[in-house]
């Protein structure tokens, strides 16, 4: 049985791929110019949407068919970390959440109890993902390492390897580290947790764009009390 | 040509039967060539239909009267730009339209989405390729916009209904289609999240922007209906409560319950049981008015001829609904709530109430508008459920709406102090109560106006402190003059501010509701040189001209507005009756009034007679018409205020918002409407 063959994109060259579409390019005039002819202006545009919409259409129709045969897409399995997306979706709902606090205080809805225990959950909620997903990187950044280790001789650089043909690819889903209780206080975590979260305050950069930390290069928003990036508090400017 | 467009929607239902089986196919083998292959699948029926949708327009162009839709919908007389848009005249091609506008959104949707919400998408995609595949078997089978006559074709077509050859009837139903079918992506990612059973909050932020596109293209198309009706029917008022209106207001309560409504789970992972309900309702009603309108089950001067359609989308609405409820029973267990409500002095338990107003005031519409029709299939007597019925129960509702609207932002989120409280209330109560003497002494004494107007204050006042207490305490913490702070303020805080400033818009809309119970109507006979009282308006009759354009005779009165009792010229209006050759003799009332922000005087020509140069005109005065349009623009700046885009971060992919899709929509609309509106007085 023969297997349909699509235009592939391989082997034609830009020169081709420019006569090809200067050929249409000018029958679509010819055509367009005796509809324009014989009916006038407005069936002229119309004609050439149509035909726009036409030509999208074959295009996408030869990309939806190609896509079943495309090597590169031949992945199955979890190939993303949707625990490491759930988590920094929740920290993104948490930080806009500790601004809505912010505002709810600063417009008087509510006393400085109640503001100080919200923000300091929501913070050390904050803190805690941000921990979690630092974890998350040191796993992958080893998991790297180590399948870059197994593909390359000793020695050699990556450019210098016969690197293998893709070939599927099935993600473990990277552990996360127990993360130690909820504390309000920064400074009461553990030697062993803060040489992964380091609770020493860290300068912020000013640039166009917003406030950068000098730790990890997260852009914070101008009134940021913590990096949202590695969560160190920020240090106090000199006046 | 008419057979090509036929063929590009048989296409487009081949396409979408292929998408929804390579999606659910490589959904279950986790094949990303198939689910690839899915979404450009989307893309691919979004072509056809554009395809089919750019035929249909060039037979109307190029006035093809082989094909009946276009034979029934246009003439060879009516000007260039009604034929474009006759496209959305009749049923089919409005069905046409449905299903192509149904493929934008998905193409969009897919293509906005592919990456960062690439587990969510195969099945969000099979809901939607499932809608758009209703929509395209039903005209090849049903109603078909490509049919053709079988015999000799005519030589010129029946022509447009005038009533719709208006600017405003040419952008109302893009408007009202792109909102109607703006909550269809929603609700097919709400599907997405309930078959992969990701519902935390991932799926609401995938389309929050498109539930805020989606509702402000609906609020800008029942504005515009109201502004045709006000226009063309010649009756002076802007809402009758008739059944078709009512068709785009359910979904537009219960959408405007989401928005809100997900604001909890964003903040508290609360109402995920409630935010599923409210969104697949919002569908179903989407669908209920898409099948009143078409079916023949209500009598309304905005119907689609009578049809057997409506068994059909009685069919596909059941399924829709059964597949919901099903799918929701079977999740019920990750749609617990994670937290408790603490009190009732909470912005939580403001925002259930909300849901519940709105959902009641849905029931009560949907209950006014069938009851005729279910009376009349049960007892076979007809019945009419009119203004009286819905004015007695939206009142109430709507007041007490307006109420939440002013109290709900002034209480925090879980629970508010007794203090904190009175400190938020007591400046805007006092406002409002305060207001009351004021407004009566200046004639305000209907009540229901009366606690409109104080309600009014009311909100107003809250909008104020809010905005008020933010620039304060911005420029305390951050050593910014007043207007730097206020606009720092809004920048970080867009959809806060931006929903203030839709609040006030409603405020506005409302003013103009309470103004309603002041209307003055009256009907005079005056010949040339009389002058007819109404109000503080004076107006005389100074001439009845005629004039042909080909398409219509017309037959214009030519006033002068006076100030009543004085002879101070204020104004010229020229109220006209036009009587087209096609179709048949058809006859339209022209009006023409003066607008102030005060009150319209609204002059609608009667009988005339030429010979004598008499005519009888109908006057009206409505006051504060005006601040309803005015209200729905300052919504559509809190929209824009709300949906403007974030500054891009550098912490992985963007979180690039679709809110720019509605911000080129809305740009479109705009500049379609102006564009209409210039060509129809050319």
């Amino acid at each position: 049985m023969t297997t349909a063959k699509f235009p592939a994109t391989e082997g034609r060259g830009s020169g081709d791929r420019l006569l090809l579409f200067a050929e249409a390019v000018v029958g679509l005039l010819v055509v367009a110019a005796l509809v324009t002819k014989n009916y006038g202006a407005a069936p002229t545009i119309l004609f050439l949407l149509c035909a726009l919409a036409l030509g999208y259409t074959a295009w996408v129709g030869t990309r939806m068919l190609s896509s079943l045969r495309d090597p590169t897409l031949a992945v199955t399995g979890k190939v993303r970390d949707f625990e490491r997306e759930r988590l920094e979706g929740e920290k993104r709902l948490l930080l806009i959440g500790i601004k809505d606090l912010e505002a709810d205080f600063g417009t008087g809805k509510m006393n400085q109890t109640e503001y100080d225990r919200l923000r300091s959950t929501a913070e050390a909620r904050a803190l805690e993902i941000i921990q979690k997903l630092r974890t998350s990187d040191e796993h992958w950044k080893r998991q790297a390492e180590a399948l870059v280790g197994t593909r390359l001789p000793a020695g050699t650089g990556p450019t210098d390897a016969a690197l293998p043909a893709s070939q599927p690819v099935h993600v473990a889903q990277a552990p996360v580290a127990q993360a130690p209780a909820i504390q309000a206080p920064r400074a009461q975590l553990s030697a062993a947790d803060a040489q992964v979260f380091d609770a020493e305050p860290v300068s912020f950069t000013r640039t166009e764009t917003g406030l950068v930390c000098d730790a990890c290069g997260f852009e914070n928003e101008e009134d940021a009390r913590f990096c949202a990036g590695c969560g160190r508090p920020r240090a106090k400017e000199a006046a | 040509m008419p057979f090509f467009g036929y063929l590009a929607m048989l296409t487009a239902m081949v396409a979408a039967c292929y998408t929804v089986a390579v999606a659910v196919v490589g959904h279950h083998h986790q094949d990303r060539r198939l689910t690839t292959s899915a979404q450009f699948g989307t893309y691919a029926v979004f072509g056809c239909l554009s395809v089919a949708s750019m035929v249909l327009v060039y037979l109307f162009v190029t006035d093809d009267y082989s094909v009946k839709y276009v034979q029934h919908y246009s003439d060879r007389s009516m000007p260039l730009f009604y034929k474009a848009t006759a496209f959305w005249g009749g049923q089919d091609g409005s069905l046409l339209f449905w299903a192509w506008v149904m493929s934008i959104w998905s193409a969009v949707a897919v293509y906005v989405n592919r990456h960062r919400n690439e587990d969510l998408l195969p099945y969000t995609i099979v809901a939607m390729m499932g809608v758009t595949l209703f929509f395209t078997t039903m005209m090849i089978f049903a109603a078909n916009p490509f049919e053709t006559f079988l015999g000799g074709a005519p030589t010129d077509g029946r022509g447009l209904n005038p009533l719709l050859q208006n600017p405003y009837m040419v952008t109302h139903p893009p408007s009202l289609y792109l909102g109607y079918i703006g909550w269809t992506v929603p609700f097919c990612f709400a599907i997405g999240a309930l078959v992969h059973g990701r519902l935390d909050y991932g799926w609401i932020e995938a389309m929050r922007g498109w539930c805020l596109a989606a509702w402000v293209f609906l609020t800008v198309g029942l504005v515009l209906g109201g502004l045709w009706a006000y226009e063309e029917l010649g009756w002076g008022g802007y809402w009758a409560w008739d059944p078709v209106e009512n068709a785009a207001f359910f979904p537009w309560l219960t959408g405007t319950a989401f928005i809100h409504s997900v604001q909890v789970q964003e903040r508290r992972q609360m109402f995920k049981l409630w935010n599923i309900f409210l969104i697949v309702l919002t569908f179903i009603l989407t669908l209920w008015g898409t099948m009143m309108t078409r079916s023949g089950i209500v009598q309304s001067v905005h119907a689609f001829a009578q049809s057997d359609i409506g068994n059909i989308f009685i069919v596909f609405i059941a399924f829709v609904t059964v597949v919901s409820i099903g799918l929701v029973v079977w999740r019920l267990p990750r749609l617990a709530a994670e937290n408790r409500m603490e009190s009732v002095l909470s912005r939580e338990f403001v925002f259930l109430l909300n849901n519940w107003i709105l959902v009641m005031m849905a029931f009560f519409v949907v209950f006014g508008t069938m009851f005729p029709a279910v009376y009349k299939y049960f007892f076979g007597q007809e019945v009419n459920v009119g203004p009286t019925f819905f004015n007695l129960w939206m009142r109430p509702l709507g007041l007490i709406l307006l109420f939440l609207t002013g109290v709900g932002p002034l209480l925090p989120w879980r629970k508010a102090t007794r203090s904190a409280l009175l400190k938020q209330l007591t400046a805007p109560i006092a406002a409002g109560v305060a207001s009351v003497p004021f407004f009566y002494a200046i004639g305000a004494t209907e009540y229901w106006s009366l606690a409109t107007f104080a309600l009014c204050v009311l909100v107003t006042a809250t909008i104020i402190q809010e905005f008020w207490r933010g620039t304060k305490t911005r420029m305390k913490n951050s050593q910014e003059r007043a207007l730097d702070a206020l606009l720092n303020l809004m920048s970080r805080a867009k959809r806060r501010y931006g929903g203030y400033i839709v609040h006030f818009g409603m405020v506005l809309s409302f003013v103009a509701f309470a103004g309603n119970a002041y209307k003055l109507e009256d009907e005079q006979q005056v010949a040339q040189g009389e002058v007819a009282r109404i109000g503080n308006y004076d107006v005389r009759l100074d001439r009845l001209a005629f004039a042909d354009d080909g398409q219509k005779a017309m037959y214009t009165a030519h006033l002068t507005v006076l100030q009543a009792g004085t002879n101070t010229e204020i104004g010229k209006l020229t109220p006209a009756k036009w009587i087209y050759r096609k179709p048949e003799e058809t006859v339209s009332s022209e009006v023409d009034k003066r607008m102030t922000l005060k009150d319209d005087l609204y002059v609608v020509l009667g009988g005339f007679d030429f010979k004598t140069q008499t005519a009888a005109l109908q006057l009206k005065v409505n006051p504060l018409v005006n601040w309803l349009w005015i209200g729905t623009a300052v919504m559509l700046l809190g929209w824009a205020v709300a949906s403007w885009p974030a500054r891009r971060r550098n912490d992985g992919p963007v979180v690039r918002s679709p809110y720019w899709v509605s911000g080129m929509g809305s740009m479109f609309l705009v500049t379609l409407a102006l564009v209409a509106s210039v060509l129809a007085l050319v």
